[in-house]
């Protein structure tokens, strides 16, 4: 036991060498600098910018700046490191306490920074983690019990919904609560007073303030572990020995909750490390959304000003603590299954070495290339543009290959299982329905997304009513500019016409075909007659159109991105398997890094480094490879899993000794086996995508404007606090037509899972 | 409490009952012991109504100061608390409109306005109780200058310019060198300094008097041992406020990054009521720090901060809170900053020869005609409309309406006319196609790319409005959103763009935006630091700014600022936007309130008192 952990800790040492040097990376090449508003402003002069630079180090080439920080990091030091003037005095070699360096913005040390504010962030963790278990565990049996009651299927609707919602929408709802009702503070982790009151005081004023981010931070984990709890209930309901114990005639409460509970609550109860520490990357959000003072807050905000060493060091903390909250789980599983044991993992010490020998010569390699030539990382930049398009057009060929394929298997297979089913024909419907609207959006939709009329901002839904046979729109009149106040005007309406071209609004139906007509427009001579079926945003746009627009995006992001996820994964997958050796022991490291690396923050970071470089429009296709370039390390992982124990089955050795090409029985005898996970796999992870696109755009990092996406066209409401405030909540259906999609998408992979488990059909 | 009855789930439940029963006995803050010091003599007496002690006053701050030191100071956010904690010699008062004094009783010009006397007031002490006096006049301006010096002991020089190198760099360093060198100061007495300057310049009093008194017997350490760059920093704010003594209304009381810093009054300060009891009145003075303005405003209009700004996008929802919460909103005017389109009209070429801008693109940016068929393309009235609720004005000149003593209402003003627009592109040989393009006489279709700095909702709004109304008269523009820093590093060293849109906080004099307005100055964002005037418009506005600095006639230095409006608002190198009107709103339960004309609502908060205690 102590050797395992031992070695994981170890293991985390070359982990967060590489995770720095590539944070370290991504922040070097995010155009601007810590300086660049010192540069621009009025009352500074270039001279004192000049020396801040010097003193910071930023005059430095990157090697020498990243060195001085893992000096700096490092226990053991070396002194050649030390910047001039500092090595006096000090042996090449020594022992001194770790130094994450300075905070450029604040100017204090960045382990005090983080010292101030991991204790927020872990508080609100355990918070959210203790109510997560007090809740989902007791409600989980509880649905278990009651299978297929009122109650239970209650329970796995509301679950469906808490999973479906959007941290960032949740959050900002909370927000809303709190500064209408007054009940819970808006924000901080104390209240005004605080250094005033007594110590119980200052305690309750602390909890006071956690509440709400708790729960906004649990419900989605109060959700899936109830889920996971009723699952695993029922399943061992089911087992052997609860069928003795009820043969021994043990009264039903003992086998429930001596036998039943004990078992089905284990796997859960050793999740918790793991639990805890998947709540530090949804902290982030609800921290920035809700202005609680934690960790999350503080990378984003030291990301958006380039306030390098904090970035790096939150990074770091992040990481260790997924780390270490894995490690807790997987030492709590073994205590407490006998069945798992730690410790007979040999480790390819040489093939380790092999691996850190060949990344630092890469390391150095560039190191020397980029001193060498100044403009390498220019060509570098150039270079990674056109390899990703290099590799999307390859990946375009398989993608579409695969979905045609994953289309015809599902459509052969699970379809007709999944309308029997009325909520799978539902979701299904639903989705069928959306993808229709969204791709013929510009007939539908009665405007163009970006058409503004800027005499009538924030107005209210058009309401419509019948007269004559014809269906009418009201007119309305602002009866208050002051804060956008429409009322109808009686007896007033325009008619509303079906399939009737409109002048100048031309277009192309894929593309392809001109076309003007559109489903509904207003029949009047007047151009700024507008019927809003949604009503319109701050200059007039009209929301249901750029709603249709923006539904291209978010509908779209998930299939492409799952497509390349599943391709990946599955290639890497398939060939660790059927490889193994040192093919499987490199791809599987490179996953376990991914995997480890607390993805957001990540995000963030790699998102301002490349977004320069991109266009608005290019902006989509960067999100979905940041996306999936995180996303498929599970896959492949489980299909590595799944190939391992194929490659070992009878058929495929008889393909090998037969002489097929690895190759051919990939793709014959391992893709079939596993297609039915990976769509099911696909279509859970779906919603993954799409919540994160919006999540980056409501951030401001992803989609922007003038096009429209669903997570962008919500920032307004959050970054415009007048839209909550007048009431102008018409403004909210994007987070309302998210829910709808991840719901949707939920539903349909809860019952393909279903459907495709083959222990199910018995 | 109503708490208890919503259903929250049974952790929180159990927290928040625990919660109520600590929190039904309310706290309160300490008593402050007043009247421990005797006034000293040269105590200046506050004209305003006499007051009562007591009272928390609230702000909320999007930001939190970066340092306390004013020397190291460069923001807003850290200028603000530092100016409550040290005094200058003289100070503005925004209601007289005049410099008046603060540490220094009075001063005489004399030599032609070359020298200036400062007489201190006497017996008044820093917060430790130290007295002030010349010494740390003359130790301030001393840290200022104090020189590099290299191993002989000799001041180090700069290469290009052969000027001592400074050990602690800072702004004000250029500020105080006149005439290219650094003003002259000594000491005259306990209680006198005197200040020569090489030539006559005009707005000295607003310059060198407002600069913060540093404390002697506190910084002395610093400065002679290298660390005074290090002094005063958060880090002492935070583990030992006392050691960061005040001259000011306030004296540090606690810091705490990412929450809160208190202030409580300062038991030595230099202003007393009528009836002789030391201002402030109000016990402590808390910025709670929040993440964004947004917060801030929300935290004012549901009453739990006492003063705030409110901007005329907020103004319509949290004027309906007034009542509830007890606050007032003054309306204050325009808002002193101005925001603008401009076209990159750099004429020179990158290290590979390759020109900034495609020639033919350079032709059209450097027509007045072309710029001016623009600006009458952009609905600003659509925009005021739409997204201030009409609560804006169309900006037409370099300073804003705001800056009453300086904005010039005569410029020439730009009217929204899609028609007109097409007209002057017409004649300024551009032509239209048949579907409504507009290309130039060679044939080349007008389109340019626009870069605007991602994060404030309504330069996204004015960004697609721009956009949008490019459309309408036949110019493609792409809209492209990045970062600050990135947009920085192109108009200011890689030049590499072709529009853009950003914006100036304003006010105060006009030698403030000599960066902006002069060729050579690094703000000309057009065409910055150029070794010549490229144009004759431009060398005339250089020539009115060397005027200006050494006319000491305020009314023909006000000519002189007004042409130099005229004729950025003919020539129209920057294309205006609007100015949304500025709000403040403060707790009615405060006297002495004072609305000045432009500036915080809370300058004068060292009188600023409870009307009927604490509650």
């Amino acid at each position: 036991m102590t050797r395992f952990i031992a070695r994981r800790l170890l293991s985390l040492i070359p982990l967060m060498i590489g995770i720095s040097l590539m944070v370290f990376l991504l922040m070097y090449l995010a155009p601007g600098d810590f300086l660049s508003e010192a540069r621009n402003s009025k009352d500074i002069s270039p001279e004192i910018v000049k020396q801040e630079e010097i003193r910071l180090g930023l005059d430095k080439p990157w090697y020498v700046q990243y060195g001085r920080w893992l000096n700096g990091v490092s226990p053991i030091k070396t002194s050649f490191l030390l910047p001039e003037g500092m090595r006096e005095g000090k042996p090449p070699v020594y022992f001194g306490a770790p130094d994450f360096g300075y905070s450029w913005s604040y100017k204090i040390p960045v382990t005090e920074l983080i010292g101030q504010r991991l204790m927020p962030t872990l508080w609100l963790a355990l918070a959210s983690t203790l109510l997560t278990y007090a809740i989902a565990v007791p409600l989980g049996v509880l649905a278990a019990v009651k299978r297929d009651s009122f109650f239970d299927r209650t329970a796995a609707f509301l679950s469906y919904a808490a999973l479906s919602i959007p941290y960032f929408f949740l959050a900002l709802l909370a927000v809303l609560f709190a500064a209408t009702t007054g009940l819970f503070p808006t924000g901080g982790q104390v209240s005004i007073m605080h250094d005033f009151m007594s110590v119980p005081q200052q305690f309750a004023d602390y909890a006071r303030h956690l509440v709400l981010p708790t729960v906004v931070l649990s419900l989605g984990g109060i959700a899936s572990m109830m889920r996971v709890m009723r699952g695993n209930f029922l399943d061992y309901s089911k087992a052997e020995f609860v069928t003795t114990a009820r043969a021994k005639g043990l009264s039903e409460n003992a086998v429930m909750f001596k036998h039943v509970l004990r078992n089905a609550i284990n796997p859960i109860v050793t999740s918790f490390g793991f639990a805890f520490a998947g709540l530090l990357s949804g902290a982030l959000l609800v921290e920035n959304v809700m202005n609680y003072p934690g960790l999350g807050q503080l990378i984003y905000a030291a990301i958006v000003k380039q306030d390098q060493y904090v970035v790096m060091a939150g990074v770091i903390m992040g990481c260790a603590m997924l780390v270490v909250g894995q490690l807790v789980a997987d030492i709590l599983l073994a205590a407490t299954d006998p069945r798992i044991r730690l410790d007979n993992e040999k480790i390819p010490y040489s093939k380790l070495a092999a691996f850190f020998a060949a990344v630092i010569l890469i390391v150095v390699f560039a190191t020397f290339v980029s001193e060498k030539f100044p403009d390498f990382f220019e060509a570098i930049k150039t270079g990674a543009t056109w390899i990703i398009f290099f590799a999307v057009a390859v990946l375009c060929v398989l993608l579409v290959a695969g979905l045609a394929w994953a289309g015809i298997f599902f459509c052969k297979n699970l379809l007709g299982p999944t309308l029997k089913n009325i909520r799978g024909a539902a979701a299904l419907a639903a989705l069928g329905a959306m993808y229709i609207a969204a791709l013929f959006a510009p007939v539908i939709a009665p405007y163009e997304p970006t058409r503004q009329c800027l005499d009538k901002s924030f107005h209210p839904p058009t309401g419509l009513f019948f007269k004559d046979g014809a269906l009418y729109a009201k007119v309305y009149e602002n009866v208050d500019p002051s804060v956008a106040k429409y009322k109808p005007v009686e007896g007033k309406g325009i008619k509303v016409r079906f399939f009737a071209p409109v002048e100048g609004n031309d277009y192309k139906i894929f593309g392809l075909i001109p076309f003007n007509v559109k489903l509904f427009s207003a029949d009047s001579d007047q151009p700024d007659a507008r019927i809003f079926l949604l009503g319109s945003d701050s200059t007039g746009r009209d929301i249901f159109s750029r709603l249709l627009y923006g539904a291209r995006i978010s509908l779209s992001i998930g299939f492409i991105g799952i497509a390349i996820t599943m391709v990946i994964g599955f290639i890497v997958g398939g060939l660790a398997g059927y490889f193994g050796g040192t093919f499987d022991f490199i791809s599987m490291r490179f996953v376990e890094f991914l995997m480890a690396v607390p993805g957001l923050y990540l995000l963030l970071a790699m998102r301002s480094a490349l977004a320069p470089h991109f266009d608005s429009a290019q902006m989509y296709l960067m999100i979905v490879i940041i996306l999936s370039f995180f996303g498929w390390a599970s896959t492949a992982r489980v299909i590595r899993g799944m190939s391992l124990s194929l490659a070992g089955s009878q058929y495929v050795q008889a393909a090998k000794s037969m002489g097929e090409s690895p190759v051919k029985i990939i793709l014959k005898h391992f893709l079939p086996n596993v297609l039915s996970y990976l769509i099911v796999g696909a279509t859970l992870s779906i919603p993954g995508y799409i919540l994160g696109e919006a999540a980056l755009s409501f951030l401001g990092l992803g989609i922007q404007e003038p096009s429209a996406s669903w997570g962008l066209m919500l920032a307004q409401a959050q970054n415009d606090t007048k839209v909550l405030m007048l009431g102008f909540w018409w403004l909210l259906s994007p987070g309302v037509a998210i829910f709808a999609t991840v719901l949707a998408f939920n539903m349909l992979g809860d019952i393909l899972r279903d459907v495709a488990d083959p222990k199910k059909e018995k | 409490m109503k708490i208890i009855g919503t259903p929250i789930k049974p952790l929180a439940a159990t927290l928040c009952a625990a919660a109520i029963a600590l929190l039904s006995s309310c706290s309160e803050p300490p008593q402050i012991e007043r009247g421990k010091f005797p006034l000293p003599k040269g105590i200046e007496t506050a004209e305003c109504e006499p007051g009562q002690y007591g009272g928390v006053f609230v702000l909320a701050a999007a930001q939190e100061p970066k340092t306390f030191n004013p020397l190291m100071s460069t923001d807003a956010y850290s200028s603000q608390a530092i100016s409550l904690m040290l005094s200058p010699l003289v100070t503005y008062d925004p209601i007289k409109e005049e410099v008046v004094p603060a540490l220094a009783e009075s001063w005489t010009i004399s030599d032609g306005g070359k020298t200036y006397t400062f007489k201190l007031r006497e017996g008044v002490r820093f917060s430790d109780g130290r007295e002030i006096t010349a010494d740390d006049v003359v130790f301030t301006f001393d840290a200022i200058f104090e020189p590099q010096l290299d191993e002989s002991g000799n001041p180090k020089l700069d290469k290009t310019t052969k000027r001592p190198l400074l050990k602690y760099p800072s702004r004000y360093a250029g500020q105080y060198t006149i005439g290219g060198e650094p003003i002259k100061y000594k000491k005259i007495g306990k209680y006198i300094v005197e200040f020569k300057t090489k030539k006559v310049y005009a707005p000295f009093l607003n310059d060198i008097g407002f600069i913060e008194i540093l404390p002697k017997h506190k910084l002395q350490k610093a400065v002679d041992d290298g660390s005074l760059q290090q002094a005063w920093s958060t880090q002492t704010a935070i583990n030992s406020p006392s050691e960061i003594v005040s001259s000011g209304p306030f004296m540090l009381f606690s810091y705490k990054p990412g929450e809160r810093l208190v202030m409580q009054p300062n038991p030595h300060y230099w202003r007393a009521d009528k009836k002789g009891n030391r201002l402030p009145y109000l016990d402590f003075l808390i910025y709670k720090f929040v993440a964004d303005a947004n917060t801030s405003t929300i935290l004012f209009a549901t009453g739990q901060c006492d003063a705030a700004e409110v901007g005329a996008n907020d103004y319509a929802w949290v004027s309906r809170y007034a009542e509830t919460y007890g606050f007032k909103i003054y309306e204050r005017g325009p808002d002193s900053s101005i925001s603008f389109v401009w076209f990159n009209q750099n004429p020179g070429k990158n290290e590979k020869g390759v020109p900034y801008i495609k020639p033919y693109k350079f032709k059209w940016f450097s027509n007045k005609k072309f710029r001016h068929a623009v600006m009458s393309a952009i609905d600003r009235d659509g925009l005021i409309k739409s997204v201030w609720f009409s609560r804006a004005q169309k900006l037409n000149s370099i300073i804003s309406p705001a800056n009453k003593k300086w904005h010039n209402p005569k410029t020439k003003k730009y009217v929204y006319s899609p028609e007109n627009s097409r007209r002057l592109f017409l004649e300024a040989g551009f032509k239209y196609d048949s579907s409504g393009r507009l290309s130039d006489s060679s044939g080349n279709p007008v389109e340019f790319e626009f870069i605007v700095a991602d994060g404030s909702q309504n330069s996204t709004v004015m960004a697609t409005t721009f956009v949008e109304n490019m459309k309408a008269v036949g110019i493609d523009v792409r809209l492209k959103f990045l970062d600050f820093g990135t947009i920085i590093s192109k108009i200011d060293n890689t030049f590499d763009y072709e529009a853009a849109m950003m914006g100036f906080t304003g006010g105060g004099d006009p030698s403030g935006g000599k960066a902006i307005y002069r060729s050579d100055g690094f703000l000309h964002v057009w065409n910055p630091r150029q070794k010549s005037p490229a144009t004759e418009w431009e060398k005339r506005i250089d020539e009115i700014m060397d005027r200006q600095e050494i006319e000491m006639n305020p009314e023909a230095r006000k000519r002189l600022i007004f042409e130099m409006q005229s004729i950025f608002s003919e020539e129209l190198p920057l294309l205006y936007l609007v100015t949304p009107m500025s709000y403040s709103g403060i707790s009615g339960e405060w006297r002495n309130v004072r609305i000045p004309p432009l500036g915080s609502i809370i300058w004068n908060i060292d009188e600023l008192y409870k009307s009927d205690g604490q509650e």
